[in-house]
């Protein structure tokens, strides 16, 4: 292998590398894409979004388990948690992270097919700018699903 | 807030209503988004200490064996851990109940009592509850009554009443109230509680057989 070809291949490695795992090539990449193991027909899904690049705007899910992807945020209201639909996407600020945890964001997977401990799930995330971004989503055990994330507004800069 | 006010006068376990309360508010004065328990206390707890231990609330609902479950008797003497959710819930509800048993598989405690009453009475019907719950353990209870009992255990535990939504999900609380086998409320877990402060705090509180005025807070 000649040197300069060397050279081109470290090249091409380091942009794409670049981009992230699934990333569309603007920056946008997603980060611990996981599900925890469903207890009923209702899972939820959650991720990190990190952003490279400029401005984006998560518009929607979709994976195969389920017809029935939503962006779901849960809020606080007098003592009470509930879940409120994230309508028009969920802007992903330039050079941001947005947590997808328990307790904050999340996307609910209603009415999804049947999941096991381990299975690699598709999802592709639908970005306004970015496009169609594909992961995997690990089904986790539901007690793990907090990780060090647990987050109650989902957001977090990178500075 | 008024309303919750007023409506802990009538219970009678208004002592429980503001510790649950005040509780809640160390947890919201934490700063947004922080919804990590213990944070701002000072505790020999990892969960978030009442302000005053709490008597155990008195109600009867229906288990999963479409038995009564009298709440106080049922759980006397015994660690019990009490939660109000729903399980088409997929956000909050399966994971206090999936660190919970993780906890008590690791380290398992002899008397001890975890109690899931259902705010969605309609879907969440006793073997539909028993099949959820199962998926955690087989030891965890779950209740179910008609509405209007519902409340009732709801008031009685000082949680504000669940709200349901056209889209059938629920507003519920999302503590879980902590009792020592002495019938004391100490403790309140609210979400974004780690396994860690689980496993940090009910081993402690299993041990609390007697009655004691200790709140749990430093002197």
């Amino acid at each position: 292998m000649s040197r300069r070809l060397g050279w081109l291949l470290l090249l091409a490695v380091t942009s794409v590398a670049s981009c992230g795992h699934g990333g569309g090539g603007t920056g946008v990449a997603i980060r611990d894409a996981r599900i925890p193991m469903p207890a009923g027909s209702d899972a939820a899904l959650y991720f990190t979004v990190v952003n490279h690049g400029t401005a984006d705007r998560l518009v929607a899910v979709h994976t195969a388990v389920t017809a029935h992807a939503q962006l779901h945020r849960t809020v606080t209201d007098g003592g009470l948690v509930h879940m409120e639909p994230v309508t028009d996407g969920l802007v992903v600020p330039a050079h941001e992270n947005v947590v997808f945890a328990p307790g904050g964001l999340h996307v609910m997977l209603l009415d999804a097919k049947p999941m096991t401990m381990g299975e690699s799930v598709p999802v592709t995330l639908v970005f306004d700018h970015a496009g169609d971004v594909t992961v995997r989503a690990t089904v986790v055990a539901a007690a793990d699903a907090g990780g060090d994330e647990m987050s109650g507004d989902g957001m977090s800069g990178m500075g | 807030m008024t309303a919750l006010t007023l409506r802990a006068a009538r219970t009678r376990s208004a002592g429980l209503v503001l510790g649950v309360m005040l509780a809640c508010f160390a947890v919201t004065a934490c700063g947004s988004g922080s919804g990590r328990a213990g944070h701002g206390t000072s505790s020999r707890f990892a969960g978030v200490a009442l302000a005053q231990p709490a008597p155990k609330p008195e109600f009867v609902l229906t288990d999963t064996a479409g038995r009564p479950f009298d709440f106080a008797a049922q759980t006397k003497g015994d660690l019990t851990l009490l939660y109000f959710g729903y399980t088409h819930c997929p956000d909050i509800c399966p994971v206090h109940m999936a660190q919970i048993a993780s906890v008590l598989r690791d380290d398992p405690i002899a008397n001890v009592k975890v109690v899931f009453v259902t705010v969605d009475p309609a879907r969440d019907t006793p073997e539909h509850l028993r099949g959820w719950l199962d998926n955690f353990s087989h030891d965890f209870i779950g209740l179910t009554g008609t509405p209007a009992e519902i409340k009732a255990a709801e008031e009685a535990a000082g949680v504000p009443e669940a709200i349901a939504y056209d889209d059938g999900t629920f507003g519920h609380a999302a503590q879980v109230m902590a009792f020592a086998p002495n019938g004391l409320g100490y403790t309140v877990y609210p979400f974004g509680t780690r396994q860690s402060q689980y496993a940090h705090d009910l081993p402690l509180l299993a041990a609390m057989t007697r009655p004691t005025a200790d709140s749990g807070a430093r002197t």
